[in-house]
């Protein structure tokens, strides 16, 4: 389904992802570990397309289309979906309202018709009952007066109604609370299919303990330095990143 | 630059000695449209226009708006004013209108009220609607005793010219839940129009009355609202002026708040070439509250300003100020808020906030608040910020898959609901209305 090919990124002049190489299959869930500053905020960012990087080398194919020729709205249109590691406050814009109209342009750019009204406030109270929010979230603003772990949780929701074919979620599990982390596993888990791929960027196992990844990556300066089962991550947090940052500098 | 300014005050000046004539010889021989009591008013307005003059080009408070394609339009129009309102097609200005349920509306065509188009002003107990061309002595009487206390030149202009208007009095105790529809209507003819409305809110009243302008064409209009809320008063005013592109539209309200009284102003500019509006609000008595809201929205070449006044002079008054504006291309916009607090005023709470959006690098603003602050005892905040569309948003958006033309409507859409979800409380009717009224100018201006 995605394809990184030797990915060369930088910011203001800046070099962060050093020729990063990644491959997620159909239906796979791959997480990514790794230091603060490593990049994987700029992987994810790369991959949405957000202003202010550039490509310097390398190639990105998502489900045999060229990922960084596109604006981010066909990216979306495509299928992939970003979960904000920071989410921000939209005011005076309306989350169902953002819903509709992200539906309606995917749908016109398939050349399909407008979503039925009716329907579509259908999916978004069964998706936000799924999400366990309050109703009265749905008619807000975007994430206004939202509290930390409210805003991941409606990331996870949106992305619920979107349906994408690649969800990228960056640090989706930090800030919650127990019970948040739970709902937000479930609402992933819900999602899991064998059509959906997921990159899920966690600094801890704990989320993993919910959501089986089918790899693990640890992700350190620019680039995957190693790639493993789920069992790697339960190695990282017994013993941190040290080992594997020493473990490839030897090698 | 010099001469430029020589050469606005000489046009200024070439324009009022035309419209001296134009008033000379109405003088002689009155149009039969105007009603006889309106006469001495009108001539000793007249004189007051005539010796004070259009404002110079050096008159601070005319600094980023010149007034003399306003001289020039009034004096070209005042002179054939076809004050006799012909035209049958005014009514398709109409059909947009928002459906606001109940709502009295009352239509001015050029200037002069149109019963036809007009809901049929029905006695009631309480609420009094007069058209100045059908008022009875005491009526008259009454209306000229609103009269602001201290015209300026544009009040004083509107004055010498009036022809018609509309008083609204609200008895004690009453209270109004239907919204009252002032529209105000030109047609496209070569007419100055002076709308004229006077509002006065008896004690423990309620009302809510709408100011509404529309035009097509070079239209020009100079508008005077008097509103006087007596103590325990409470008045939701709208002024929604979405004259023609094309237009010059000037408008001043005049507003005395007494004692227990509530005033809430929302004016929302979405036309006009050149727009002008000078909002002065005294709060005379303890206690008395003025919220003031406003929006304009646009682009080109055009320019629109917001001159507020608010005069504490009593103690524990509260006034609070929140004015957007959106501009793009070359566009220009003024917001001049003056809080003057007079000795006495004590326990003030002035609070005025000015925000812009910018969406282009030669759209330009000039904000300026002024205090004026004569008592120790007050809390006063104000601030103004100027910025762009937030590329965080922008991002946020389109990587749900919103269309780059479409997130930039939408964050400037967002921008103006503060200021509309003010109406909506009211009336949500008007709200859509404005929304959509927005909606159709977006494209143009995101
Ligand atoms: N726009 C930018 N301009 C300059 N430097 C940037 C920019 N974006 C990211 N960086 C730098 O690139 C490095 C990688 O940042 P990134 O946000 O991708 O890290 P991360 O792995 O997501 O870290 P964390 O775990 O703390 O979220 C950091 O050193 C950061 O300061
Ligand atoms: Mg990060």
């Amino acid at each position: 389904m995605l394809n990184i090919d030797n990915l060369h990124a930088t910011a203001a002049d800046t070099k962060i992802l050093k020729g990063l190489n990644l491959s997620i299959g159909t239906g796979e869930v791959h997480a990514i570990m790794g230091p603060n500053g490593s990049g994987k905020s700029t992987l994810a960012h790369v991959l949405a397309g957000r202003d202010g990087y550039e490509v310097t080398d390398g190639s990105v194919t998502f489900l045999d289309s060229e990922l960084l020729d596109m604006l981010p709205e066909e990216r979306a249109w495509h299928g992939i979906f970003l979960g904000f590691q920071y989410p921000i406050e939209i005011p005076g814009v309306n989350n169902t309202y953002l819903l509709k109209a992200a539906l309606n342009a995917r749908q016109k750019f398939h050349g399909e018709p407008e979503i039925d009204a009716a329907q579509f406030l259908r999916v978004i109270k069964d998706k936000a009952r799924l999400m366990q929010m309050e109703q009265s979230f749905l008619n807000r603003s975007v994430n206004e007066g939202f509290s930390g772990g409210e805003k991941k949780r409606n990331e996870i929701f949106q992305m619920a109604v979107l349906e994408p074919r690649l969800a990228i979620l960056d640090e989706t599990d930090s800030g919650l609370d127990i019970d948040a982390l739970k709902i937000v596993a479930a609402g992933i888990n819900a999602l899991r299919s064998e059509d959906r791929s997921f990159l899920i960027v966690t600094h801890y196992q704990r989320l993993l303990d919910y959501i089986e990844p089918d790899v693990v990556h640890v992700l350190a300066g620019g680039q995957i330095i190693k790639s493993g089962d789920k069992s790697l991550a339960l190695e990282l947090e017994a013993r941190g990143y040290d080992w594997v940052l020493e473990e490839t500098s030897s090698a | 630059m010099k001469k430029n300014i020589q050469d606005r005050d000489t046009r200024s000046a070439a324009a009022l000695t035309t419209i001296e004539a134009v008033f000379k010889k109405l003088q002689a021989e009155p149009a039969a449209d105007i009603p006889a009591w309106l006469q001495p008013t009108r001539e000793k307005a007249f004189a007051n226009f005539r010796e004070t003059g259009f404002p110079r080009a050096k008159d601070e408070d005319w600094k980023y708006t010149n007034l003399t394609s306003f001289a020039e339009r009034s004096a070209a129009y005042l002179s054939n004013q076809p004050l006799a309102a012909t035209n049958k097609t005014a009514g398709n200005f109409l059909t947009d209108l928002p459906e606001t349920e109940n709502e009295i509306r009352i239509v001015f065509v050029n200037g002069l009220h149109r019963p036809d188009l007009s809901t049929a002003i029905k006695p009631d107990s309480g609420l009094k609607l007069t058209p100045y061309s059908t008022a009875d002595s005491s009526t008259s009487e009454e209306i000229l005793h609103q009269q602001p206390a201290d015209p300026n030149v544009l009040i004083a202009l509107n004055t010498a010219f009036l022809a018609d208007g509309l008083a609204v009095q609200v008895a004690n105790d009453k209270k109004v839940e239907t919204p009252i529809h002032v529209v105000f209507i030109s047609d496209g003819q070569p007419c100055a129009t002076q709308p004229r409305l006077s509002i006065d809110i008896g004690f423990n009243a309620h009302a809510f009355v709408i100011q509404h302008h529309i035009s097509t064409g070079e239209s020009l209009t100079n508008a005077v609202t008097s509103i006087n809320c007596a103590e325990q008063s409470q008045l939701l005013f709208v002024r929604l002026q979405n004259e023609s592109d094309e237009s010059i539209h000037v408008a001043n309200q005049v507003v005395r708040v007494a004692t227990d009284s509530l005033f809430t102003s929302i004016g929302i500019d979405f036309g006009g070439q050149l727009a002008r509006n000078d909002l002065a609000v005294d709060l005379c008595g303890e206690q008395a509250r003025a919220n003031l809201y406003g929006l304009f929205m646009i682009n080109g070449q055009r320019h629109v300003d917001n001159h507020l006044q608010i005069d504490h002079h009593a103690a524990h008054t509260t006034s609070q100020e929140n004015y957007r504006g959106i501009l793009s291309d070359t566009a220009r916009g003024v917001f001049n808020g003056k809080i003057i607090v007079h000795a006495g005023a004590d326990g003030t709470d002035a609070q005025m906030s000015n925000r812009n959006l910018l969406l282009s690098e030669r759209a330009e603003i000039n904000t300026k608040p002024e205090l004026e602050i004569y008592t120790d005892d007050i809390k006063c905040a104000h601030g103004a910020t100027t910025g762009q569309l937030d590329m965080h948003a922008m991002f946020y958006l389109r990587a749900r898959g919103i269309p780059e033309a479409s997130a930039r409507m939408m964050l400037v859409s967002a921008f103006a609901q503060e200021i509309i979800d003010h109406l909506r409380s009211a009336t949500p009717a008007l709200a859509d209305y404005l929304n959509l009224q927005m909606n159709k100018q977006l494209p143009d201006i995101a």
